[in-house]
């Protein structure tokens, strides 16, 4: 003979346990994707980060180049087109002493080569105004996720004055 | 008599089980996070001292003659004498650093430990990594000590103006009477990572103002 117990102690209804899954799968994608913001957040503050050093790395190489061959020779010579950095750069002024274009152009490779090996979609750009130089390192700041209206990502840039 | 349901032994003894178990995995996630979070403050520390470090020799080294004078026929720096430095550094593992500044060079000019004590109208340093610790010893003392700990070795090559251009060559053999030296380009190394020279070793190129 089966018995029926008081409302009291009866379980969860179905309905029960879908309001209650559906409850822990909102809270699931909320904290996934507060997480995955706060991991895009961390990168790019990393990449900054790498940006700049990078970009005072550049300066002190040029400076050295300023203290040997002046300030306009380097203008001179570090101009566009920049290298590409996909290329492995050579040892270069170690086996001998250098000359301006040949020191610039080893500065250069080498430093291309090291922005492309942390930042590999970045670009690097230089311009000449009224005898500064502004060096720019740019790169998209969330290259995996397209926006909507189908345009690239924006970009993220970082830049010096020399 | 109202029918009521209880729990039965076996039912109480899973439940403990599962409870057991759900502490038990507390427990060890409680002492894994405890143990990361030192783990990490140890490692924060080591980091900063290091940063540290880097940033006051790479000052150093761009001080290094840097009030003297520029002109375009001036450029002799101070000149290091390292027989007066070295003499007693044996053991560095990797290079030897020596620097010198002017002693009338004004406030800034200091040796590594924040002195102004000239010998010979210059107030030198060196820096050398050894047992881990990052050392330093001012050429008028005779013993050293270390800046701080957490070093595996220090590389370098000095940038030297030649007539004919410039050109990189290992800090041991930097011209001992500073002739002619642009720039330093410095490699700490930290322990645990793994070992690098110039030119691998990236973003440790410190200039040598003028």
């Amino acid at each position: 003979m089966r018995t029926t117990l008081p409302q009291a102690l009866q379980g969860f209804a179905l309905i029960d346990a879908l309001v209650a899954l559906v409850i822990v799968g909102i809270m699931t994608v909320g904290f996934s994707n507060a997480w995955l913001q706060f991991q895009r957040t961390t990168q790019l503050t990393q990449m900054r980060q790498t940006a700049h050093a990078l970009l005072d790395d550049l300066a002190q190489n040029l400076l050295v180049h300023d203290a040997r061959f002046g300030t306009a020779s380097r203008i001179t010579l570090t101009t566009v087109p920049l290298p590409s950095g996909d290329a492995l750069p050579g040892i270069a002024c170690r086996d001998r002493a250098c000359n301006a274009s040949e020191f610039s152009h080893a500065t250069l490779q080498a430093w291309a080569y090291a922005v492309h090996s942390a930042l590999p979609l970045a670009t690097l750009t230089v311009t000449t105004e009224s005898g500064w130089q502004r060096w720019e390192i740019a790169w998209p700041q969330n290259p995996s996720a397209m926006p909507a209206d189908g345009t690239e990502s924006p970009l993220a840039r970082i830049f010096i004055w020399l | 008599m109202t029918p009521q349901s209880g729990s039965s032994l076996v039912g109480l003894l899973v439940g403990l089980a599962l409870g057991l178990l759900v502490v038990g995995i507390g427990v060890q996630s409680f002492a894994y996070f405890s143990g990361e979070t030192l783990n990490q403050q140890v490692r924060l520390a080591t980091a900063t001292s290091q940063r540290v470090t880097a940033h006051f020799l790479s000052a150093q080294a761009r001080h290094a003659g840097g009030l003297m004078p520029a002109s375009a026929t001036n450029r002799n720096l101070v000149s290091p004498q390292p027989a007066t430095l070295s003499s007693v550094d044996a053991g560095a593992n990797g290079a030897v650093l020596n620097v010198a500044q002017p002693a009338t060079a004004g406030l800034d000019t200091a040796d590594c430990l924040g002195r102004r004590k000239a010998v010979g109208n210059q107030i030198q340093s060196s820096f050398w990594v050894s047992n881990e610790n990052l050392r330093c010893r001012p050429s008028n003392e005779s013993s050293n000590q270390p800046l701080s700990a957490g070093w595996a070795q220090m590389t370098g090559e000095v940038a030297i103006a030649t007539p004919v251009g410039i050109q990189w060559l290992p800090l041991a053999l930097s011209p001992p009477d500073g002739d002619g030296i642009l720039a330093y380009r410095l490699c700490l190394t930290a322990l645990d990572t793994p070992v690098l020279t110039p030119p691998n070793c990236p973003l440790t190129h410190r200039t040598r103002t003028r």
